[in-house]
Parts: C-alpha cells; structure tokens; sequence
C-alpha cells in the first residue's frame, strides 16, 4: 500500500478506535452512544435478515427515479434558459421562488398527490432537491461559453442548432456534470428525510421506526450504510465525470 | 473579387458612441495576400468581423464575387488572435469541423483533415487534445481548420500575436507556404509592420478612430523575403512613419478623454 492510499485510512481508521475506547469504557449509556460491537452485531443482523438491502433497493430506486427525471428535465430548461433571455425571463423569478422552498416542505403534498406509489411520492422530493442544483449549473455552463467558440463555428458554417449541440453543450459539459454531482447528493439527503415521514421501506423510514423503539444501534447502521451509499455514489460519478472530461487535461 | 464601399461602423452605448469605422473603401483581388496595420483601436478587427458576417456595418456595402455579405459563411474563413480550438475535440474532429456541419461523412471527412494534417506535417497529433499542443501549433491546426472548407477569402485577426518571436516567425513563413500552395485571398490584421513587410503584396494603413484607408503600400519583393535586406528596411521605414502620425493622433485623442 503506497503513502497517498494511507492517508485515506487515517481518520476512519481514528474515528474507528476512538469509538471503540468510549464504548469499551461503558461511560454513556447504549441508547446515547451505542457500542461498535452492537452496531456490528445489528449490521450482521440486518445484513442476514435482508430487510439493510431490501431498505437500500427502495432508497436506492426512489433516487434514480428523482434524480432522472430532474436531469431530463434540469439540464434542456437550463440550456434553454441559458441560451435564450426571454425564455430566461418567462422562467427564472417563478423558479427561484420554488427554489427556496425546502424540499421537506414538500412532503405533505408529496403525500397526498402520491398516496399509492412506494416510489414516488419520496421520488419527488429527491427531483425537488436535486432539480435546481442541476438547472443553475446548467445555466451558469451555458452562459459561461466563451463567445470565440461559438463565433468560430459561425464562421465554419454551423447553423444556429448545430452551434448548441456541437458547441454549447459540450463547452458546458463541466458545469453541468458538477451540477449533477451537487444534484445527487442533495437529492439523496432528501430522499432520506423523506422517507423520515410516511414510508415502509428505505433507509430513512428504517431510522425512524428503529428510534421510535429505542434500537439507536440500529439507527447508527441506518445512519452508515447512507453514509457509505452516499460515498459510492459519489465516487462512482467522479470516476464518470472525469472520464468524460478527459479532455481538460488535469 | 472583395469590394468594400463606403463601410462604416458606429457603437452606440448607453453614455457614448463611438465611430468605429468612418467610409472604408477597398478592393482586395484574387490571391492576393494584404496586411492591414492601423493603431490600437482604428476598427482593423471590427472590419474584419464585418468582413466575416460576425457583425454588420451601420452603412456600407461588402461585395465578394458580386455577391453582398451579410452573415457568416464557409466561403470566408477565420483565424482569431486567441486560441479557438473546441478543448473537447481532439486535433482531428477540429479540422473536420466544418464539413462535419455540412453532413459530409465522417471517412471523407477524417481523409480531407489528414490530408491537411500532412500538409503540416503534424500527422501524429491527430488524437491529440489542444492542451497537449503548443500555441504555435494550436494557430496552425486553426488555420488549416478554416481552410479545409476551401474559403475564397482567409481572414486573419492578429493570429501570431500570443506567440514568442522565433515561433511567429516560423509560422510567418509557414503561412506564407501554405498560401502560395492554396492559392488563397487572405486578409491580414496585424500589430507588427515586420511581419506585414514580409508576408503582404499590399499593406492598408488605417487611420486612428474613425478608421479610414489612410495609404496603401504595394510591396513588389519576390519572397521568400530578407527581413534585414535594405528594400525591407526602406519599405518598413515608409510604413512606418505613416504609421507613425497616426499612432500619435491616437494617443492625443486619448489624452482629450
């Protein structure tokens, strides 16, 4: 193991030991600091029992479903809003009003206007909170092409569509990559406060129902695999991002 | 078969406007490699914008091969002074760029690129990305980039002004090559009366705002051209001191603001 993967160890590894002396001390009680060794034990429990994956297939679902859909519809309204002033205007105060909202406040209509779906009503509020990281970036990517790229395709003989396809959406790429990598993450932090209020499954709602019987073990394995999940998924769409992006050179 | 007649450009802002361009009359003729000089300032590359559809004079006309300009078009290519390589297109997919807008398959286009990647001899640049290319390269992959959709016209705004001495004078001599090989029209703005006095046939001299065609120098040297030779020097000097009154009438009108 070279130097540059140890220092990815140091402080989990830390965190870890730490953990491990004040449970070993018995100075708080199990439902204050719950000891490594039963979150270990609840994590074996969970794990063999199925219900850890069958709470993460339900999160993991209800992001993709909300991120998806606030990325098929974020990224054209960005590019539009970006590319044109008056669709800018007509769009831009009602969307920013809405952005202030928190997507928890959403949750009572989430729940009425999806009473039956398992996914969608926590879906939506993953699309509310990962939508306008992802539509402001997009803007922000559009607006920021540097005008020589487009007036050099211009003078090569592109037409005006061919100039956002072949130009704009690529010199914006960057933006809004990092939009979705912002998306994501907000998205799956409301996913889970989400799921906090009114479903049977997810990791959120396993938080919830193992607090309202005292199992805090429990909610710390909750608490870790959004964690960890959260990671994944982060490095994953880093590793995607610059892959794709290759062509900056760093 | 490039007439400019009666050109002028105004900017009208919100606290001032300002005559960029005041009457410019000009006839370029086929294959003919002009220079235009002129104080910071006197419009050169406002009239090349014109020039290339990227803007429109306030009153005027622009006639190429009888037919009026008024948008951008592959019948004029273009060389900006920065670096205007797409970054996220590799060498190749820079050259083809143009008939890769005009629907033209991809193996007919990638042969037409290679082609032109030969003629500079940076064939083995291809799959490469503009940041792994020097800037001297970079000007280069951009003008055979405006040449592979066989332009009439090559308009050129300061292309070698970001580069080091020794590389601006290679690539001098290279465009120079690549000129007579082309046989193309091209339109030169530049800074340096050097490198005008060795690439050009004719120099326009602007004058400072509003920019005019103040004299026109016919230069009959065969190339390739000594750039310390006495007829370099006797021209350069004569362009020069034309140059010269108009930079200090640049500079008075500067110092009344």
């Amino acid at each position: 193991m070279n130097a540059r993967w140890t220092y990815y160890f140091v402080l989990p590894s830390a965190f870890i030991v730490l953990w491990y002396a004040v449970s070993a001390a018995h100075i708080y009680p199990v439902y204050i600091i719950p000891p490594l060794g039963m979150v270990l034990g609840s994590f074996a429990e969970q794990i063999n029992s199925g219900t850890l994956f069958q709470n993460i297939y339900w999160s993991i679902v209800r992001v993709i479903a909300g991120f998806a859909i606030a990325a098929l519809i974020g990224i054209p309204l960005g590019i539009g809003m970006g590319w044109s002033n008056s669709l800018m205007r007509l769009v831009e105060p009602l969307t920013n009003i809405i952005r202030q909202i928190p997507p928890i406040a959403w949750v009572p209509f989430a729940m009425i206007w999806f009473r039956a779906g398992v996914v969608e009503s926590s879906a939506f509020i993953v699309f509310i909170g990962a939508f306008f990281p992802i539509l402001l970036n997009t803007i922000s990517g559009v607006k920021g092409v540097p005008v020589l790229f487009i007036e050099s395709a211009y003078t090569l003989g592109a037409s005006s569509r061919q100039i956002l396809t072949k130009v704009v959406l690529p010199a914006s790429m960057p933006s809004i990559l990092s939009g979705l990598r912002i998306g994501l993450g907000i998205g799956w932090m409301s996913l889970v406060a989400a799921e906090m209020m009114g479903q049977d499954y997810g990791l959120g709602s396993f938080i919830i129902n193992s607090s309202t019987v005292l199992r805090m073990d429990r909610v710390v394995v909750g608490m870790i695999t959004i964690g960890l999940l959260g990671f994944l998924m982060d490095r994953i769409f880093k590793g995607f991002e610059s892959s794709l992006l290759s062509w900056r050179g760093r | 078969m490039l007439v400019l007649s009666n050109v002028s450009r105004t900017f009208v802002s919100k606290d001032h406007t300002i005559r960029a361009l005041a009457g410019v009359n000009m006839e370029v003729r086929e294959e003919e490699f002009i220079c235009i000089l002129g104080p910071s300032g006197c419009g050169k590359t406002t009239l090349l914008r014109i020039i290339a559809g990227l803007d429109t004079p306030t009153s005027g006309e622009l006639l190429l091969d009888g037919t009026r300009i008024e948008r951008p078009g592959q019948d004029r290519g273009m060389v900006f002074q920065d670096y205007s390589l797409c970054p996220w297109r590799t060498v190749i997919d820079n050259i083809a760029f143009g008939p890769e807008v005009q629907g033209v398959a991809k193996k007919e286009r990638y042969e037409s690129a290679r082609e032109y990647l030969r003629l500079l001899d940076l064939e083995k640049f291809e799959n490469s990305y503009p940041y792994e290319l020097s800037g001297g390269m970079r000007q280069r992959i951009a003008i055979v980039r405006a040449l592979i959709n066989n332009p009439k016209l090559l308009l050129m705004d300061e292309p070698f002004g970001a580069l080091d001495a020794q590389t601006r004078n290679n690539m001098q001599a290279e465009l120079l090559r690549i000129w007579e090989k082309k046989h193309k029209t091209i339109l030169f703005v530049t800074h340096s009366v050097d490198e005008a006095v060795y690439l050009a046939d004719r120099i326009v001299v602007m004058s400072a705002r509003p920019g005019t065609v103040k004299e026109i120098f016919t230069i009959n040297l065969p190339r390739p051209r000594i750039r310390t030779s006495l007829e370099s020097n006797t021209i350069r000097d004569r362009v020069l001191k034309s140059l010269g009154t108009e930079i200090e009438l640049a500079a008075s009108t500067i110092n009344k603001l």
